[in-house]
């Protein structure tokens, strides 16, 4: 047996008091395997220590929720027995890593968490963030990322229908891959991870175990350094086909009385799986790791538990029903073998050949993880206040065409175009052409709304601020295509919360988050935390990503980014003008200050005000949120989708900068063909609202100020990708 | 009594475009066609077959090469050698290509990526059971999803197809141009779809089963299937 | 004993993708390479008790290659 060395702590990240609690709960030195499956429980990844404390203060219930945070992914009801389950994972050391692989497999552990609920993806998205592509690595992570995502979800069959792709210096090193899953199932039809039933066997399907992965939890925890470019072994490889065989063998298995309970084997594999399931059954568990069917020769127990070779899944069964199961998985070609049963000691036993190898008390391990108060302290350095000298002439028409030329906002069908975004025959908008990707329920007349979004300029500003607009911005997303938000997903990403300042960070973005979803009744029903994004000690900006859900009730109420000839357009919203922490102020070379505030009472009763146009009048066309780039930026993303000039009168009272490039918040601009109709509604709702535009010609004019023609935007907007990756 | 006609769908480990092409059919032509399993080794009767899109044993080796391997493939052969009328779209056009139903072969397209596209396509060929509906030179739109979409065919066989009147879709702008420009993956000629020299059996790269909607991707697909109802 | 099957594209047929891999040599840095083709191979591992070839030029015929499209050649290891 091996002794636990001051080295092998080291090398599975567990430090001092981690041990000494080990050895309290274990009451004796743990051996090897014992020490790695204590390692990848007790691992940033797999057991939040360092965020638990905070991410236990989010709402997390609501009236239409019916599953929190706890389970595989979250669940809302969206009535007539239908609900969505959802969730947004990070994959991002993997990524950086092997970007193929590690995008890959990202997509294929989100969707396998959606499914062993019982519910069918129905809908996927992913939010990337790279470095500044005059980065060496940033073309390859590109290409490898965006590749990697299209081959597992067109494999699988799933549309990918939206998501983000930025460019920012901060992700030099530290690459960002949030992917998405949403899914539907009858609400009587879903599947939970409590194990019960002492003596049910525990099935194991799906993929033959290899040694990939091994440590990839304690590497999602860990900071990269230079030698993290010799760490491709442990990064797991996927195949989408047995993915598309485990959904549609779970599926079928489903519909059958014959699961306990289900769980994926993601991060720590067999090891998490089992003793997450155990440990919320109170049950004990006895494995039989020689059954455990394996693809390389010789494979240890420690290989077996730590394995994170995909597409597995571990189920438990009923007794009587190992038949139905066996003939269900070799239709579809999968392995399921029984690896062992449910007992009632609250251990866990392994055994190998027949010889005990390791046995740990599950309560205690799942439960009693280290939960850290990580010392915080905001940054010393104030953020530069802003030069308020802008340059005496500021050339508005060539920021605009910066903007909308460069990699942010540029078109971005190089990447889309590798998601088969109509598969599944359902997709009614992709969030190319309105504020969030739209989906049909299918065989029905609702359809549900998808967003993911985040703005790190803000929250790098203010983490506060920040994560309170990420979410504001989401359930804005949502509103502008007639949708009822309902909660959301998010995906923390953040440096080392070992560092006071990142923990301040983390914690301020936290507190954020639960403000804006109480002050809109948007609760937090699943998400993930990514830590460690750092590189040589430099991490990246604060990015806790929002996904959220929402439904629409009436096929009839979606709105996108439609516009009609001499159709009208509103701003909706008070504008003052703010500038600082703006993409038109990054475009100066202007960084700092503070982000806009976001009123929720506005937030609130402008959105419920386009809301009810949507659903109880006839007088909306089209609707877009107004964020980054302001006004100007939403107006032409309007002329760009469909291909038409629009005139706009600026508002006499703001300068033209403030008018066009302030990202005040809580603002749509309405597409509306009522004047009259719509000027009573907005007054009698007390709703402040400037008509600004009309639908003409072939130009985004600006009267008075610039114009372009949209020919030339369309142009403008359609190089930066085919030039870059010429 | 009329005899109830048969539409089959022809499913393997790995089709994921089967559920599309069901709702299609069933919303285009009133029938709810019936899945066969790939290891059927006998389907006792059949009006029409239809092979959809996906990625049928994973893509393994070659696109659509194991499926043909497949017992429900051979029950395939046999019915076109009768004449039943054979649709392939996409995975299903590989499929045909490899199981020698068709000419040609399916290969990666000219730019290495996955594309997802709304195209258009110019009928080329109004005289075929598959087709007849359609006004010659008609041009309809609808998605293509596929990374191995690039027809080719030996010169000598081109020749032969063009001059049997094998061709039946073509890429082609909105106005009908079949210039290269047009071309969303290398095909040769901008071929899209082909028939064999009996008329009997279409394969196509492109989905119509994804263009019966309203939104997205638009309706010409229930133009496609219409053209169907004939047949059954 | 051990057949090795080489399978490539047939004369004439564009591949791309060597072609950008031939692209992709030349901006790393070496200028002398002239051409590039690829293709794959399949090690097929049989007893040694008969001839074998005939039944392996079957399956390369069959299975391995798309006869459309690409050529092969058995070597035996």
């Amino acid at each position: 047996m091996n002794k636990i060395t001051k080295q092998i702590l080291q090398d599975h990240s567990i430090n001092h008091n981690e041990y000494n609690m080990i050895l309290k709960i274990m009451g004796r030195e743990p051996n090897l395997l014992e020490l790695g499956i204590f390692s990848v429980m007790w691992s940033e990844h797999c057991s939040y220590k360092s965020t638990k404390k905070w991410l236990k203060t989010l709402p997390t219930s609501g009236k239409q929720v019916i599953c929190g945070p706890g389970e595989n992914a979250g669940i809302i009801d969206i009535g007539n027995d239908d609900a969505i389950v959802f969730k947004m994972e990070s994959h991002n050391h993997p990524s950086f890593i092997e970007p193929y692989q590690g995008a890959a497999t990202g997509v294929g552990g989100i969707m396998r968490d959606v499914f062993t609920m019982g519910a069918r993806p129905i809908a996927n998205l992913n939010s990337l963030r790279f470095g500044d592509p005059k980065n060496k690595k940033t073309k390859n992570l590109l290409r490898g990322v965006v590749k990697g995502i299209g081959d597992y979800g067109n494999c699988v069959g799933i549309p990918t229908v939206g998501g983000e792709c930025f460019f920012h210096k901060s992700y030099n090193n530290n690459i960002l891959v949030n992917a998405m899953s949403v899914g539907l199932v009858k609400k009587n039809k879903i599947f939970y991870s409590v194990a019960k039933g002492i003596g049910n066997p525990i099935i194991y399907v799906g993929s033959k175990t290899g040694r990939d992965g091994i440590h990839g939890a304690t590497m999602a925890s860990a900071e990269f350094s230079d030698e993290s470019e010799n760490q491709r072994p442990q990064v797991q490889v996927g195949d989408p086909f047995i993915e598309k065989l485990l959904l549609e063998s779970c599926l079928e298995l489903m519909n059958e009385d014959v699961i306990v309970a289900i769980q994926d084997m993601g991060a720590a594999g067999l090891t998490s799986s089992s003793f997450e399931m155990a440990s919320k059954g109170n049950c004990g568990v006895k494995l039989s790791l020689d059954k455990v069917p394996c693809r390389e020769k010789e494979m240890t127990p420690y290989e077996m538990m730590l394995s994170e070779t995909q597409e597995r899944m571990l189920m438990i069964i009923k007794p009587e029903k190992k038949k139905i199961t066996y003939d269900i998985f070799k239709k579809w070609g999968l392995d399921a073998v029984e690896i062992g049963e449910l007992t009632d000691s609250g251990k866990m036993e392994l055994f190998f050949n027949n010889k005990l190898v390791g046995s740990l008390p599950i309560k205690p391990l799942a439960d009693s993880s280290p939960e850290y108060n990580r010392p915080s302290k905001k940054p010393k350095k104030q953020i530069k206040k802003v030069k308020k000298n802008l340059p005496s002439k500021i050339n508005l028409k060539n920021i605009l065409i910066k903007i909308l030329s460069g990699p942010n906002h540029s078109s971005k069908s190089w990447v889309f175009n590798q998601y088969d975004s109509s598969v599944m025959g359902d997709t009614i908008f992709s969030s190319e052409m309105a504020d969030a990707a739209v989906i049909r329920i299918h065989n029905t007349n609702k359809a549900i709304s998808v967003t993911s979004d985040c703005n790190p300029i803000y929250c790098k500003s203010d983490p506060k601020r920040g994560a309170e607009i990420a979410v504001a911005e989401s359930w804005r997303n949502l509103i502008a295509t007639g949708a009822e938000p309902i909660a959301i997903t998010d995906n923390l990403n953040f440096g080392n919360p070992e560092k006071k300042e990142v923990m301040h960070e983390i914690k301020e973005a936290i507190n954020g988050i639960k403000k804006a979803c109480n002050e809109l009744d948007y609760p937090v029903v699943s998400g993930n935390v990514s830590l460690y994004n750092e590189t040589n000690g430099k991490s990246i900006y604060p990015t806790p990503v929002i996904g959220g859900v929402g439904l629409i009730k009436k096929l009839k109420f979606i709105k996108g980014f439609k516009i009609n000839d001499q159709s009208l357009i509103y701003l909706v919203g008070q504008t003052k003008g703010h500038l600082e922490s703006s993409l038109f102020y990054s475009h100066l070379g202007i960084t700092g200050g503070v982000p806009p505030k976001v009123n929720f009472n506005e937030e609130k009763k402008n959105g419920n005000f386009v809301k009810f146009l949507a659903q109880k009048t006839n007088i909306l066309i089209g609707c877009h949120d107004i964020s980054e780039g302001g006004v100007a930026l939403a107006i032409a993303e309007l002329c760009l989708t469909n291909k038409k000039g629009i005139e706009v009168e600026l508002k006499k009272k703001l300068s033209p900068e403030k008018f066009l490039f302030g990202e005040d918040q809580s603002r749509y601009l309405l597409v509306i063909n009522e004047k009259k109709e719509f000027e009573t509604l907005a007054k009698k709702n007390n709703i402040k609202y400037d008509k600004i535009g009309i639908v003409t010609g072939d130009h985004l004019n600006f009267k008075d100020l610039f114009s372009i023609s949209v020919t030339r935007l369309l142009d403008l907007n359609s190089k930066w990708f085919k030039d870059y990756l010429k | 009594m009329a005899k109830e006609k048969k539409i089959s769908i022809i499913i393997f480990p790995g089709s994921n475009c089967d559920r599309d092409l069901f709702v299609a059919v069933e919303k285009c032509l009133g029938i709810k066609p019936e899945y066969i399993w790939h290891n059927c080794s006998h389907i006792k009767t059949t009006d029409m077959i239809l092979i959809p899109g996906g990625f049928s044993f994973g893509d393994y080796l070659r696109a659509g090469i194991i499926a043909t391997k497949s017992p429900a493939i051979k029950e395939v052969i046999r019915f076109c050698k009768k004449g039943v009328p054979i649709i392939g779209i996409c995975n299903g056009f590989q499929i045909l290509t490899e199981c020698g139903l068709l000419d040609g072969a399916l290969i990666k397209n000219s730019n290495q990526l996955f594309k997802c596209k709304k195209i258009n396509l110019k009928v080329m060929n109004n005289e075929t059971v598959f087709t007849k509906n359609f006004k010659l030179s008609e041009v309809i739109s609808m998605p293509i999803a596929h990374s191995q979409g690039n027809y080719f065919v030996k010169p000598d066989d081109l020749k032969k197809i063009e001059d049997n009147d094998q061709i039946i879709f073509k890429y082609s702008s909105i106005f009908g141009d079949v210039s290269e420009k047009y071309n969303p993956n290398g095909s040769v000629s901008n071929i899209a779809g082909i028939s064999n020299k009996k008329k009997n059996v279409m394969g196509l790269m492109p989905h119509p089963e994804r263009a019966i909607e309203n939104f997205y991707n638009g309706n010409d697909g229930i133009k496609f299937f219409e053209n169907l109802k004939d047949l059954i | 004993m051990i057949f090795r099957v080489y399978v490539k594209f047939k004369d004439g047929i564009l591949d791309p993708e060597a072609e950008a891999i031939k692209q992709t040599i030349a901006n790393m840095g070496s200028k002398s390479i002239k051409n590039i083709e690829k293709g794959k191979f399949f090690d097929i591992e049989v007893d040694n008790s008969k001839d074998h070839l005939k039944e392996i030029e079957k399956i390369s015929k069959d299975l391995l290659t798309n006869p459309v499209i690409e050529n092969f050649k058995i070597i035996k290891k």
